[in-house]
């Protein structure tokens, strides 16, 4: 993996936008940033997708482990939710099967950091943007990126389950627009794949208390509805209990919960220990934790935390006197905290440490997008296309 | 792993971009044309419904930012202030519509309550560049 800059293109605003980035500038710095690129060999980015379908199949065993092992109070998650999860899960109702990995990579070890199973985002500049990128500016070099195509595929692989003439596609209203973009880009698709969509914002989402159905703006009931939008935040809002009454499917489903959430790293780790591709995790209260904290550097994690909120970085930690390497705020933190064994991600420039994102579609690896930012990866981290030379 | 990744239809994209501030719910019910009816709607930038009497002004020929929709045979007529899916900017020639004013729908009852979902974000949000996606 090598950095190498490079120079912009000159209208790049001007064509990202009318790909659809618009969010390609965040408090007047670049998002996107087509200065820089990343250059992979094809046996890196073989063994990264290797690395990512393994990792896959760990967490099919490890979504079946907290069913049969009951552990979703570890998890943060309500009582009245673990019957829909496991009947979900064991109808395997219909699903893109998607989501990203963050990984580190030093040169040499692959590092699970995190899986976003439920709502992953950055999929436009992964999946379009830089393949745009690519093909304009270095033609004759490949990528790890077939994420458009697998998309595409996969909406027609379960259009015939929708159970329902249109398929909602709801978002919040979100005025940066990445939210908005990225859920209509994803309409393009299934529109392509022969799906009829409605778009909705959250908000719009109507009860009705009769016929116990969820409806949309011109009251007719959402039978099939794709959200970007967590499911620890539905199924703690007004509405949230109303999912157990009601016969909508959901994309993706609501077991996607017992993956999209940190806990599910120290169960990992109790079903693999020592598994090469796993940092060593722990929730914080288990003696296991405090004895990790003695020997090494951790990072201690909000279970539902996101983008990076309420993240801390210790130093080794011998006699209870703690070095904070660096944290950041947030709101996150009543659900309970994991400690996950810190992982150098190499600093390829300064402050700049690249996480690689590794796309999942249909439980496939199927791409990949980076994003560099400070040694706690958060919302002001730039996305960087990347290609496969050599 | 050289794949043809196809440019993909740009057009949803360009008008979601224009329609970032998609707002609430619209104001009566959606109708559906028999087989043998067509129907022209007028409609904004959006796709949003609106009434006919903004298409009607410039001698019938919308502009100003409202255009007709014109809507076959079974297809679905929103009500006003919904989104129209599926119809035309043009009419097919020898084809006859029927003004949308006879599909004004019966107005949007409260059947369902709303508000329900979205708080969340509302609580955790702010910033430029908030979202709901991980």
């Amino acid at each position: 993996m090598q950095r190498v800059t490079t120079q912009p293109r000159q209208d790049w605003i001007k064509i990202v936008e009318k790909q659809g980035l618009i969010w390609h500038t965040t408090n007047d710095k670049p998002y996107w940033n087509e200065s820089v690129y990343y250059s992979f060999t094809g046996e890196e980015s073989a063994r990264l997708e290797s690395a990512s379908n393994t990792l896959y199949s760990m967490f099919e065993e490890a979504g079946q482990y907290i069913i049969d092992n009951n552990l979703f109070h570890k998890l943060g998650i309500p009582e009245w939710v673990v019957p829909l999860i496991v009947e979900a899960w064991d109808m395997e109702v219909p699903s893109l099967n998607y989501g990203r990995f963050d990984l580190g990579y030093d040169g040499k070890d692959i590092k699970l950091l995190e899986f976003n199973a439920d709502t992953p985002t950055s999929l436009l500049e992964a999946a379009v943007i830089q393949w745009q990128w690519k093909e304009e500016v270095k033609p004759s070099a490949d990528q790890f990126n077939n994420i458009h195509n697998a998309f595409v595929d996969k909406f027609t692989d379960i259009a015939p389950y929708m159970n329902a003439e249109f398929v909602h596609f709801a978002h919040i209203a979100d005025w940066a627009g990445e939210d908005t973009l990225t859920v209509t880009y994803l309409r393009n698709i299934a529109e392509e794949a022969g799906i009829q969509t409605i778009p909705i914002l959250m908000d719009d989402i109507g009860w009705n208390p009769i016929l116990n159905r969820f409806t949309d703006c011109d009251e007719t009931e959402i039978k099939t509805i794709y959200k970007l939008y967590p499911w620890e935040w539905i199924v703690n809002e007004e509405f949230g209990q109303n999912v157990a009454k009601s016969d909508t499917k959901w994309i993706e489903p609501i077991w996607k919960m017992m993956w999209s959430n940190k806990a599910i790293l120290p169960v990992l780790w109790e079903m693999y220990p020592n598994h090469p591709l796993l940092l060593e995790s722990y929730f914080s209260d288990e003696h296991e934790a405090g004895e990790l904290q003695r020997f090494f550097p951790t990072v201690i994690k909000p279970i539902l935390s996101r983008e990076g909120a309420n993240i801390t970085i210790i130093d080794v930690n011998p006699f209870d006197d703690s070095d904070v390497l660096a944290a950041t705020g947030g709101n996150y933190g009543e659900e309970g905290h994991v400690v996950q064994k810190y992982f150098p991600i190499r600093e390829t420039a300064k402050d700049r440490y690249p996480v690689l994102g590794t796309w999942i579609v249909d439980g496939v690896c199927v791409g990949m997008g980076i994003r560099e930012g400070g040694i706690i990866t958060n919302n002001t981290a730039q996305f960087v296309p990347h290609v496969i030379e050599g | 792993m050289k794949k043809n990744t196809p440019l993909f239809n740009l057009g949803l994209l360009t008008t979601a971009a224009a329609a970032l501030a998609l707002s609430g719910c619209g104001q009566s019910q959606p109708q559906y044309l028999a087989q043998n009816q067509n129907a022209k709607i007028c409609t904004d930038n959006n796709g949003k419904r609106v009434k006919e009497n903004k298409c009607e002004r410039r001698g019938g020929h919308g502009g100003g930012g409202f255009f007709w929709m014109f809507m076959s045979g079974g297809s679905r007529v929103p009500g006003y202030g919904g989104r129209a899916y599926g119809g035309s900017r043009y009419a097919t020639p020898g084809r006859s519509y029927t003004s949308g004013r006879s599909f004004s729908g019966r107005p949007v009852t409260s059947a369902s309550s709303r508000g329900g979902f979205g708080s969340s974000a509302r609580g955790y949000g702010g910033g430029s560049s908030f979202s709901s996606g991980s």
